[in-house]
Order: C-alpha cells, then sequence, then structure tokens
C-alpha cells in the first residue's frame, strides 16, 4: 500500500492527493503535524527526508520526496492513458515540463504568501504577491490564448497534464495569501474546468465550481 | 464624476462568460458579479451575498441561479430574489432579500453596465461598420483619469493583418469617453476603438474592439497583435505612474543616515544638541534642541519638558512647536531677576552646539478641543504653552482668541509664530495689575457655558485670572492653567504614613521626606518633573484618608474633594492616607 505522509493545508500535498484520486490509486496518508508541531523536523521524519519536507510517499518501501517528482513517478507507473504525464510526445511532455518547472514561481510567490499569512512565515510579503501577480498575468495571457483556440488546458493537448495539475493548487488558495484573481478571468476560468475534472477532490478553502 | 457614473462601460466580453462561469470584476470600486444563465440571459449584480456578504464569484452558476458557497443562499436568474435559505428550509423567503442589480445590455461583444441609469450608448454607432472583433482587455494598475492622458500620448501600431502597411494614427477621445482610431487608406477601411472600464480608484481596463473584424485566417494574428501592444503600453504605463508633486512640500524630510527610532525606554532621558539659540524679545532667548539618534517623542500642545543642565539643575520649560512640528523642540526661557541658576547658565552659558540632556514631553495641561470657543490668557514668559495651544488650535480652525499680556511691545516673543495667529491674537501691552484684571473680567464676561479658559503667566496673574472667573460664575472645570513655580511656602515637618492599595504595602513618612521620596526609596517609579508642586507630573489618586494639600496644580474644588494629589509636595492631615498605586 501506498503511504502519503500529507499534511491537509499543505498546497505541496494536496498535488499529491489530486492525483492519487484522479488515478484511483489506493492509499492510506499519513498525517504530520506540520502546524505548530513541526513534525516534518523531527528526528524520525528527516530519516525519511533528510531535508524536513513534505510530501512524501513510501510506494511499498519506495521512498520519493518533493511533490513535482512524486507527479511523475505516479503518473508513469499509474496513468494506463500516459495523458497526465505523456512520455511518448516528445513535444507535449517538453511544454509540461516546463510548465511545472514554472510551479516553483507560482510555489515560491503565491503559496509562500499564504504562507506567510495563515502559518506566520517570515517572508517578504509584498516581494511574494507582486511575483504571485507577474506570473499570475503571464498565466491568464497564455491561457486566455488557449480559450481563443478552444484548447482548454495549458499544453497544447486537449486534456489536462501534471503541468495544469502541479500549478492549480497555488491559484486556487492564492487568496489565503492575500492575491486576488479578479484580474485573471482566463485563470479563474480554467480553475472551473479543472474543479469540473471527474475524481477531483476538495481541501480545505477550495470551493466546487459546480457542474456543467 | 456624476456623469461618469451614468455612462455605460463595458465590464466584461461575451467570451468571459461561457460554461457557466461567474465573472467577477469591478466599475468605481463596486464589485460586480457577471453570468449568463441557461437561457442566456446575462445577470449583471453586486458580487455580495445577502446573508453574510462574502463573495457570490466563489459560488456556483447552476444555470438557473447563483449559489452562495457559503451557506447556499440562491438567487434567481434575472431578478436575483434569494429563492431557498438552506438554514430554514421550510420558509420561503422574503420578497424583499434580493441582490442589487445593476443595469446593464449585451452589445458589440460586451456586457455594458452603469452604476445610475445611464444614458446613450457609446458604441451604437459601430454596427454599420460590420461585427467588430473583440480585442483581450487588459487590466492596468493606474486610475481612470490618469490612463486617459497616457493614451492621448501613446502611439500605437496599429494594422489590421500582419501583412497589411503599419500606420500611425492619432488617438482622439470622443465625449463619451471612447478612444478610437479612424483610419482609411486607399484599400482598408477600418478603426479600432479603445473603451476604458474604471475599475477602482488604481486599476482601469483596456477593452479593445477592431471593426470590421479581419478574416478568419487572421483573427489569431490580429488578437496577439494588439495584445502585445496593449501590453506594451501597459509597460509604460505602470513604470511612469504620476508622482504629483505636492506644492506644500519641500525635499523629502528625513534624516540622511538612515531610519531612526523613538526609544521608548529613554524619553526621560534623551541626548539633545542645541542647534539654535536666539533672542526672541526683551530678557527671553529662545533654544532648538535636536535629537542624537532617536526620534523626540510626540508632544501634545501644553507639554513641558525637563532639561536637564550642566550646573546639575533640572528645570521646566513648555514647548512651543506647533502641530507636526517633531523634528525638534523649541523652547523659550526668560532670564529670571532672581534667577536661582537655571535660567542665567542657559542665557549665558548654554551655547549653539552644546548639549543637553531633555526629557520626553510631560502634559497635565492639555488642551481641549470640543469647545466651541476657547480663551487663552497670556502673561510674559507663561505665553509658551499658550503658543503651542494656539497653533493647534488655529491649524484645526476652531475658534479662540489668544490675548498677550506684556509689558511692552519688546517683551511680545516668537513674533514669526505670533504672526500665523493674524486676528486671533490680542496684545494687551504695560498694563498694570489692576488694569489687566479689568481687561481680563470684560473678555470673559458671564459663563456662556462654551468656552474653555487657559491661563499661564505670573502666579499673581493667575489666581487673579481664577477669582475674576470665579466671581463671575465660571465652574472650575472651564478654567484651566498652568503655574510655573509653586511659591508655597512648603511645609514638610508633618509625619504620616501611606498605604499603597493595589501593592498592599505601608510606608511611614516623617518629616523632612516627600510622599514622592519615600516612593522611590521602596522601589515605587513615579514620573515626577517640577518637584515642587506645580506641574502636576506626579499626581496620584487618594482613596481614603484627608490630604494636607501644598501644590498649585490642583484646583480649589480638587483640593476640597480630597480625592488627588501631588505627592513632591503635599502631605496627610490624617494619619494615614491610602494611595491608588
Amino acid at each position: 500500500m501506498l503511504t502519503l505522509y500529507d499534511y491537509e493545508l499543505s498546497v505541496n500535498c494536496y498535488k499529491v492527493r489530486l492525483l492519487l484520486n484522479f488515478l484511483s490509486i489506493s492509499h492510506k496518508l499519513h498525517p504530520i503535524d506540520f502546524f505548530p508541531g513541526w513534525e516534518h523536523k523531527s528526528e524520525w521524519f528527516k530519516e525519511i527526508n533528510p531535508l524536513g519536507h513534505i510530501p512524501v510517499i513510501d510506494d511499498d518501501g519506495y521512498i520519493l520526496r518533493d511533490s513535482n517528482a512524486i507527479l511523475i513517478y505516479l503518473a508513469s507507473k499509474y496513468d494506463d492513458s500516459l495523458n497526465w504525464y505523456p512520455t511518448h510526445q516528445a513535444e507535449l511532455l517538453g511544454e509540461v515540463s516546463q510548465w511545472m518547472m514554472f510551479s516553483e514561481g507560482t510555489t515560491n510567490t503565491a503559496s509562500a504568501a499564504r504562507l506567510h499569512d495563515s502559518l506566520g512565515y517570515e517572508f517578504d510579503i509584498e516581494v511574494c504577491r507582486s511575483g504571485a501577480h507577474r506570473l499570475f498575468r503571464l498565466l491568464d495571457e497564455h491561457l486566455w490564448f488557449r480559450e481563443q483556440q478552444n484548447l482548454g488546458w495549458l499544453c497544447s493537448a486537449e486534456y489536462p497534464t501534471l503541468a495544469d495539475l502541479a500549478i492549480f493548487p497555488d491559484v486556487i488558495l492564492s487568496e489565503e495569501g492575500g492575491i486576488n484573481r479578479v484580474s485573471y478571468p482566463a485563470v479563474r476560468r480554467w480553475t472551473d474546468r479543472f474543479r469540473r475534472l471527474p475524481n477531483f477532490s476538495l481541501m480545505a478553502g477550495v470551493l466546487p465550481a459546480g457542474t456543467l | 464624476m456624476g456623469e461618469v457614473l451614468h455612462r455605460w462601460h463595458p465590464v466584461a466580453a461575451i467570451s468571459d462568460l461561457r460554461d457557466r462561469h461567474i465573472f467577477q470584476t469591478e466599475l468605481f470600486g463596486h464589485e460586480l458579479v457577471v453570468w449568463r444563465a441557461d437561457d442566456s440571459f446575462v445577470n449583471v449584480w453586486e458580487n455580495r451575498c445577502l446573508h453574510r456578504g462574502s463573495r457570490l464569484s466563489g459560488g456556483v452558476n447552476d444555470g438557473t441561479e447563483l449559489v452562495c458557497a457559503y451557506h447556499g443562499w440562491r438567487y434567481a436568474n434575472q431578478t436575483a430574489g434569494c429563492t431557498y435559505i438552506p438554514a430554514h428550509p421550510a420558509d420561503a423567503p422574503s420578497r424583499t432579500v434580493c441582490n442589487r442589480v445593476y443595469p446593464s445590455l449585451v452589445q458589440d461583444g460586451f456586457v455594458w453596465a452603469a452604476l445610475e441609469l445611464p444614458g446613450e450608448l457609446p458604441s451604437s454607432d459601430l454596427r454599420h461598420e460590420g461585427d467588430p472583433l473583440v480585442l483581450r482587455s487588459l487590466p492596468i494598475d493606474v486610475s481612470f483619469e490618469e490612463i486617459q492622458h497616457y493614451l492621448e500620448d501613446h502611439e500605437f501600431d496599429i494594422h489590421l493583418t500582419p501583412n497589411s502597411k503599419n500606420t500611425e494614427a492619432e488617438l482622439v477621445p470622443d465625449d463619451l469617453g471612447l478612444f478610437s482610431y479612424q483610419n482609411s487608406t486607399s484599400h482598408e477601411m477600418y478603426s479600432l476603438r479603445l473603451i476604458l472600464q474604471p475599475f477602482n480608484t488604481n486599476k482601469t481596463i483596456v477593452h479593445g474592439l477592431l471593426s470590421p473584424a479581419p478574416e478568419e485566417q487572421d483573427r489569431l494574428a490580429s488578437l496577439l497583435h494588439y495584445n502585445t501592444q496593449f501590453t506594451k503600453f501597459r509597460e509604460k504605463v505602470e513604470s511612469n505612474t504620476f508622482v504629483n508633486p505636492d506644492q506644500h512640500l519641500g525635499d523629502i524630510n528625513r534624516p540622511n543616515d538612515g531610519w531612526r527610532a523613538v526609544s521608548l525606554s529613554n524619553t526621560n532621558s534623551i541626548e539633545v544638541e542645541v542647534v539654535k539659540k536666539w533672542k526672541t524679545a526683551v530678557d527671553i532667548v529662545g533654544f532648538e534642541f535636536h535629537p542624537l539618534g532617536v526620534d523626540l517623542p510626540t508632544f501634545q500642545p501644553g507639554a513641558h519638558i525637563d532639561v536637564h543642565l550642566a550646573n546639575g539643575l533640572v528645570r521646566q520649560y513648555s514647548l512651543i512647536n506647533g502641530p507636526g512640528e517633531q523634528s525638534h523642540y523649541q523652547i523659550g526661557v526668560k532670564l529670571e531677576q532672581n534667577s536661582r541658576g537655571g535660567s542665567k547658565f542657559l542665557h549665558e552659558d548654554v551655547q549653539q552646539g552644546d548639549r543637553l540632556t531633555i526629557s520626553g514631553p510631560h502634559n497635565k495641561f492639555g488642551l481641549r478641543r470640543d469647545a466651541p470657543r476657547t480663551i487663552l490668557f497670556a502673561g510674559g514668559i507663561g505665553v509658551t504653552p499658550l503658543l503651542a495651544m494656539a497653533q493647534a488650535l488655529n491649524r484645526s480652525e476652531l475658534d479662540f482668541a489668544l490675548h498677550y499680556f506684556a509689558q511692552s511691545e519688546d517683551h511680545l516673543a516668537f513674533q514669526d509664530r505670533l504672526e500665523q495667529l493674524g486676528n486671533r491674537l490680542l496684545t494687551h501691552i504695560g498694563l498694570g495689575p489692576e488694569e489687566t484684571t479689568q481687561t481680563v473680567a470684560s473678555i470673559l464676561g458671564s459663563y456662556d457655558y462654551l468656552s474653555q479658559v487657559y491661563s499661564c503667566g505670573p502666579p499673581q496673574m493667575i489666581s487673579a485670572i481664577c477669582d475674576t472667573a470665579a466671581g463671575l460664575g465660571w465652574p472650575t472645570k472651564a478654567v484651566h492653567y498652568e503655574y510655573f513655580t509653586n511659591d508655597n511656602n512648603i511645609d514638610d515637618s508633618s509625619a504620616f504614613e501611606i498605604h499603597l492599595a493595589r501593592s498592599g504595602v505601608t510606608l511611614s513618612v516623617n518629616s523632612g521626606q516627600t510622599i514622592l521620596e519615600v516612593l522611590r526609596v521602596n522601589g515605587v517609579l513615579l514620573d515626577s518633573s517640577c518637584e515642587q508642586g506645580a506641574c502636576g507630573t506626579c499626581e496620584v489618586g487618594v482613596l481614603d484618608g484627608v490630604p494636607a494639600h501644598q501644590d498649585v496644580y490642583l484646583n480649589a474644588s480638587e483640593h476640597e474633594a480630597g480625592n488627588r494629589i501631588i505627592t513632591c509636595v503635599s502631605r496627610a492631615l490624617s494619619t494615614q492616607l491610602v494611595l491608588d498605586i
């Protein structure tokens, strides 16, 4: 059985939970007392991940850390459709990788602002917020032109990929870091589409979009 | 502004409303939701649930109703009336529960809305040119007013198709707030219209229409081209946002050596430099102190500071600063003929460039600002705290008069500050004691229930003013004063006990000791300043026992009430005083 070392309010853990549910992978959650217990910095947990970060998965003894790495592993191993991580299509795979790199930026700005506001992390909040707005502008422009081509997702495919999955949680929770999305209408519509996917899972702070 | 509220503004492109989306925007800071129901009706509502004020944009558009995400209140398409409240499942919501609906219409690819009942639709003349192409709208973080200036100066690279010739055309605003390029060449006739949506005070959305729309194969290229143009415009505008020079400000007044902080723990010991010393009137010298390393603490009009002198003396002087004058303190010092060493030392020995230690401001001579009229009586050097008050009242445009009694014109201090008071300043020159009292009486008249009186000057003058006011029916609560010195002969021969109610300690005050000294020796730190019963800084409350007042700070009725004591001079008639400390 696959185990996810998890914290309910963590954006990066949510990314992994989303994919576990999209792919209906049976798993169990091992809750980590991230706040206020700092259990991810405890001795026992550092033996699992010396960086003291979550998420970490333990797939029958195979231990992997970092949400993007975990997403790639899970999609490659469990997604028979090869849609989420299209290893057989070089150009599409390149796009997916590019936007997964972009997700590092949204995590370090939008989700950092959220950690500052909700858990008291000592980040420069103005730098986090203005950085997030800069990235959201790019995202909105990109997604608006996808819509003009009747494409709904970040990459050149008719289905969502790990690129969408890796960025969606940073975006949908951005208001908890004081970053509103009113100026990003195409991004807002993309979050509607993502929330309407089959087997989409919610977390605290993420509301359902309703059905079509 | 009134006109612009009645104007139609685009608030969303039709293409924004696909797939049961709830579009979110603002118009003049009013938060809106724009949503299309399955019957194609477009709703423009306030973005608030009537229940708890949550934004409806976080909810669900089910094709017929908008459902708030939080407690499930449902609002009907078209009417915005509430149809269901889950917490009251058996009750039909009252018909008065209805969201705010804005005037709106759909035309030329946009949803248009207005805050007030609108007039003519600005783009109604577009349709004869064929269906326009709606460009990507771009939010720009600049106000509606500013962006219009930028648009008038900006040159867009205008062309209809990637292959057509670039044209530079002037952008012309029309009287309905549209900016348009009208261009016609021998081959092409087209126009670019820019329409501004005033989002809020800091943000404007630029909407664009290109008409006629280009051929389908050029559509995406045109959209990309104008998006690039608009984005370049946004970069230029946002990096150039006007900073309106404020005529009232010179260079930014901030020390060059970085940020300073008020050191709260040291407010009774602040190192200052004498930056200016000047003669301002006969026998009166002004001093200006600048802080070394920290900002000076906030003062209020009427406040005084302790000045520690190199000869070991500590003297109190009122600040003459006007409101907001925080970068330095100014005081006025009169050379007393019978100087015990304070004023003489300041006049003769303290020079520009010297360093002194001062306390933070003490203020037991506070200025009320809720009186319809304020009368200030200043005698000689007693003008100093009243000058600070007069400047504060003047700045707040409150009704007041400063009556300044002086021996001669040459005895009037701080002329530059006095001049700013205009006709609020009334000088009374060379009057003897009786004339002064008569003048005060005629100014006061009988008590009018409106005025507050403040006086400061020689002790005889203050006493005379208090007596005169009392004789005219003025209550003590309307007559405030501050003595610089306490001329009473202090009798410290009695012995008694003090019980400190809050700490439960009982202490003995022997003859020759003051209450203040006994408290200090026993570790009870009480703020003090003049230590002669004049300034009131060391006042404490009395819960039981009878005080023997020797101060000049409390007035007669306060002395009689017996529930406060000035601990540096006053003692007890009873064997014990219970103090509220």
